[in-house]
């Protein structure tokens, strides 16, 4: 298999000739570990749009700068690992069968553009799927199948591309609240050791589960406040917590999560979101002291203490963000809003964002993934 | 106790197989355990672990499903009914009760030794009665008697509530009304696990039957001939066929594919009093095809001395028991394709020509001398429009019922025998008597009335609109007991019910 990379990374090697670099060189120079060890200058942002991918380079204001457009039906949930993106289409029919898919493209480092992979689909029932993670070692997807009531796990083939579901876990469950018929995960987080943390809006439930030869089993289960449902996961850097989202009663709660085993421990706190309810999002910054979170129309910013959450004074407010996204830098915050991208900085010491300023507008961005 | 066979265990191989040959597809889609139940509690402890442990369970009685809805389950369980196919009377021969595992077979022979009753049931006699009973399944005597599910006064059904905790019911007119409604016609694999139904009055079986089986050898065929077939077959069952004197009559044409070598049409005939005293019905059919020449008249079951002719058309009497069998369950050896088709009138010259042209159609590398069309009389006590509201088999104006078929072992050979077969019914329905909108379908209207799910055909959700083929205007009603009693989704194939 071609890998897509090949002619720009030979580029790139003659351009900068990085003698001095070569020797700290993990891998051959073909590897990817090259490249990010050398800083990549330009950064890239994925959007996922209905009508496709939206692909841009990150110029050094922050600014969006477009450069290419992919055809893809409603990319709810993507993730980048090992310069691969992995796609999750939020749809309910495919090839006359009611199932989602999920699509694997390759980023050229240089250029930032994606090249098509492929696209799989989900197992029978797995319609409306939602959430996507890559497993650390990189060898599978796991999809959140929020209509269908399912995960879906997906291995990662040796070029990047998607083999076909080998896992299949049907849920069941229900809440009391109108939206809770069925059990719908919605999302889902790996910690570092390869097990799957998610949460279920429909059974008011939270999840930790094991993937064996790419087979998902469930180890830990742990009811939440009936009728929250649970919508948005972040683990704390240091994974001994994780924080969730829950939309239905407009509140986040906080856990103790014990990585050694795989295991819920306690609920340590619940604290209501000043404003509304709707889609919940999360995101934590990586210095694991601070959180973001959107609640219907308006975005907060929460100080990690310890076990406690504290409500910090800065929030947006009259938005009406569908996910929001922290960078590896720590420098920026997106969100994703019915008709743009809004960048807001955060404070290298307070941690707290800035007003958001629209550095891209996008009809009805549903995902977002930077490298 | 369950008997559980896993993969490491000899009869796998050949019990994860189904009897359609091309399923599961591949290893990917096999499951990873086959549950053998030998009750219904049994069951219920089995399909609790089953959704407990995230797995989907697939059902089989008979396992004559067309398509792959319980062989194609990723790592999930199968569970077998098979081993509960006890058939019985309940307080006086007043009601009986047959568990899902049995087969039209031996439902037939002990319904009739035990009780001298039947169920107007299909002509396959290893089908199993679990999916057969709930599809609306039809047979030799439905025109006399009408469909299976018609005669339907109970279900024992498994289903799984919000929570996924296994609930064992017996759902009736009174009880649970909305879902044993949808169990008469909605098909198998929707709603739940069913494991017995429950009758409360069956029709008496027949004292006998005569048979009779008209050859047409394709050698002497021509297209006039061909047509003068399918139009005399179809005016009969559009006209005379109407009257409850003939009701009695079940004909078929088997238009086998050129390569098999002949044609045949034949019936099997009672009258409504259950005997042959009197043939008059069945020699006026006969007489519709004298002029075509069929070049031999045989009985079933060549050599049969019992063969007889009984005035002017041969035919032969069979006492009743004699016209079922239990079958075996050969799995995996042969490899099929099925589509199916309710006609409301008779054959369309459009339709004659084309049905020639594929019969008469050879394609390199494809064998089809085990391809037919079979043509299936249809109305009578089947068409009584009471039943409508009671069942949600809404095919209650049908005259005949086709099965579009075609066998082949080399799987080398699927793609020429599916790729044929796609483009054979497409172009049937393809005629000025279909409208722009429904093209290649027999959408429900004036000339047809949608397709028949228990002959299902996975084919047919390339058209969004596939479910008012097969449930005309209950897709509705059935979506709504989907919901009520499977909120989970956890009974699913390629053509249930969507939530």
């Amino acid at each position: 298999m071609k890998r897509v990379t090949d002619c720009h990374r030979r580029r790139f090697l003659q351009t900068f000739a990085g003698a001095t670099l070569l020797p700290s060189l993990r891998v051959p120079l073909c590897g990817q570990t090259f490249l990010s060890a050398l800083h990549w200058p330009t950064r890239f942002a994925y959007l996922g749009a209905h009508d496709g991918i939206h692909v841009y380079s990150i110029a050094g204001d922050e600014t969006f700068i477009k450069l290419q457009m992919m055809t893809s039906a409603y990319p709810v949930a993507m993730a980048i690992s090992n310069w691969n993106l992995y796609v999750v289409n939020g749809i309910s029919e495919f090839a006359g069968l009611p199932r989602g898919t999920a699509e694997s493209y390759g980023i050229d480092a240089w250029s930032g553009k994606l090249t098509f992979r492929n696209r799989v689909p989900l197992s029978l029932s797995a319609i409306s799927p939602r959430g996507l993670a890559v497993s650390p070692d990189g060898s599978a997807i796991v999809v959140a199948v929020h209509g269908g009531g399912a995960y879906n796990v997906l291995p990662i083939r040796e070029d990047g591309s998607l083999g076909r579901v080998t896992g299949i876990l049907k849920e069941t469950g229900s809440g009391p609240h109108r939206l809770q018929v069925s059990a719908h995960p919605s999302a889902l987080v790996f910690d570092s050791v390869g097990r799957v943390l998610g949460v279920d809006q429909g059974s008011d439930r939270l999840n930790v589960f094991t993937l064996r030869n790419h087979e998902i089993a469930a180890i830990c289960r742990h009811k939440v406040i009936s009728g929250s449902g649970p919508m948005s996961i972040v683990l704390h850097p240091k994974e001994k917590r994780f924080f969730v989202a829950q939309a239905l009663n407009a509140s986040i709660s906080s856990f103790k999560y014990d990585p050694s085993v795989g295991s819920i421990v306690d609920h340590e706190q619940t604290v209501a979101a000043p404003v509304g309810d709707g889609i919940a999002s999360l995101a934590i910054h990586p210095s694991g002291k601070a959180l973001y979170s959107s609640h219907g129309r308006g975005i907060y910013a929460w100080r990690i203490a310890g076990n406690v959450l504290v409500h910090s004074s800065s929030h947006v407010e009259n938005v009406q963000p569908g996910a929001l996204y922290v960078t590896k830098n720590a420098k920026s915050l997106f969100a994703l809003t019915d008709d743009s991208v809004l960048r807001m900085r955060i404070d290298a010491f307070t941690e707290m964002p800035s007003a958001p300023v629209k550095v891209a507008s996008l009809c009805k961005p549903l995902s977002v993934a930077i490298v | 106790m369950a008997i559980l066979i896993t993969p490491d265990d000899v009869r796998f191989a050949d019990l994860k197989r189904a009897r359609n040959g091309r399923w599961p597809e591949d290893r990917s889609e096999e499951v990873s355990t086959i549950a053998l139940c030998l009750s219904a509690q049994d069951t219920a402890e089995v399909l609790q672990r089953v959704v407990s442990a995230g797995q989907r369970p697939t059902i089989r009685s008979g396992g004559h499903c067309y398509e792959d809805f319980y062989a194609n389950n990723p790592k999930g369980t199968l569970i077998d009914m098979s081993m509960q196919s006890q058939v019985s009377a309940l307080s006086n021969n007043a009601s009986y009760r047959i568990e899902a595992g049995a087969t039209l077979g031996r439902t037939y022979q002990e319904l009739y030794k035990l009780y001298n009753v039947t169920l107007p049931g299909g002509t396959c006699d290893s089908v199993g009665i679990g999916g057969h009973v709930t599809g609306g399944g039809y047979g030799f005597v439905s025109r006399l008697y009408g469909t299976t599910a018609d005669w339907l006064s109970g279900v024992d059904i498994l289903t799984v509530d919000a929570a996924g905790k296994v609930t064992m019911r017996s759902c009736s007119a009174k009880q649970d009304g909305d879902l044993f409604r949808a169990c008469r016609g909605a098909g198998g694999g929707n709603f739940g696990l069913i494991v017995a139904y429950t009758f409360e009055k069956l029709p008496p079986a027949p004292q006998e039957v005569m048979v009779s089986n008209m050859i047409f050898p394709w050698a002497e065929m021509s297209e006039e001939k061909f047509a003068r077939i399918f139009d005399a077959f179809g005016g009969y069952f559009a006209t005379r066929g109407q009257d409850p004197d003939t009701w009695g009559l079940f004909g078929v044409i088997e238009a086998n594919h050129k390569a098999s070598g002949y044609m045949r049409v034949s019936a099997q005939f009672c009258n409504p009093d259950g005997t042959c005293k009197e043939t008059k019905v069945l020699d006026e059919f006969l007489a519709l095809f004298e002029g075509l020449k069929p070049s031999a008249t045989v009985p079933v079951g060549a050599g049969n001395s019992s063969s007889q002719s009984f005035g002017p058309h041969m035919m032969t009497r069979i006492p009743w028991a004699e016209t079922g069998a239990a079958g075996g369950a050969r799995r995996g050896l042969t490899r099929g394709k099925y589509k199916s088709t309710c006609m409301k009138k008779k054959f369309t010259e459009y339709e004659i020509r084309t049905l020639f042209k594929y019969l008469t159609q050879t394609r390199p590398g494809v064998d089809f001398s085990r391809t037919l069309l079979e043509v299936d009389s249809y109305g009578g006590a089947m068409n009584r429009k009471e039943m409508l509201e009671e069942t949600v088999a809404f095919q209650r104006s049908s005259i005949m019922k086709l099965q579009y078929q075609t066998y082949w072992s080399d799987p080398a050979e699927d793609e020429g025998h599916t790729s044929w077969m796609h483009e054979f019914y497409k172009e049937v329905y393809s005629g000025s008597d279909v409208d722009a909108a429904h093209q290649g379908t027999p959408y429900p209207g004036a000339n047809y009335e949608g397709c028949y799910i228990n002959w299902c055909d996975r084919d047919m959700t390339e058209y969004s609109y596939w479910p008012e083929l097969y449930y005309g205007p209950n897709y509705d009603f059935l979506q709504q007991v989907k919901r009520k009693y499977d909120p989970n989704n956890v009974f699913h194939h390629a053509m249930s019910i969507r939530p």
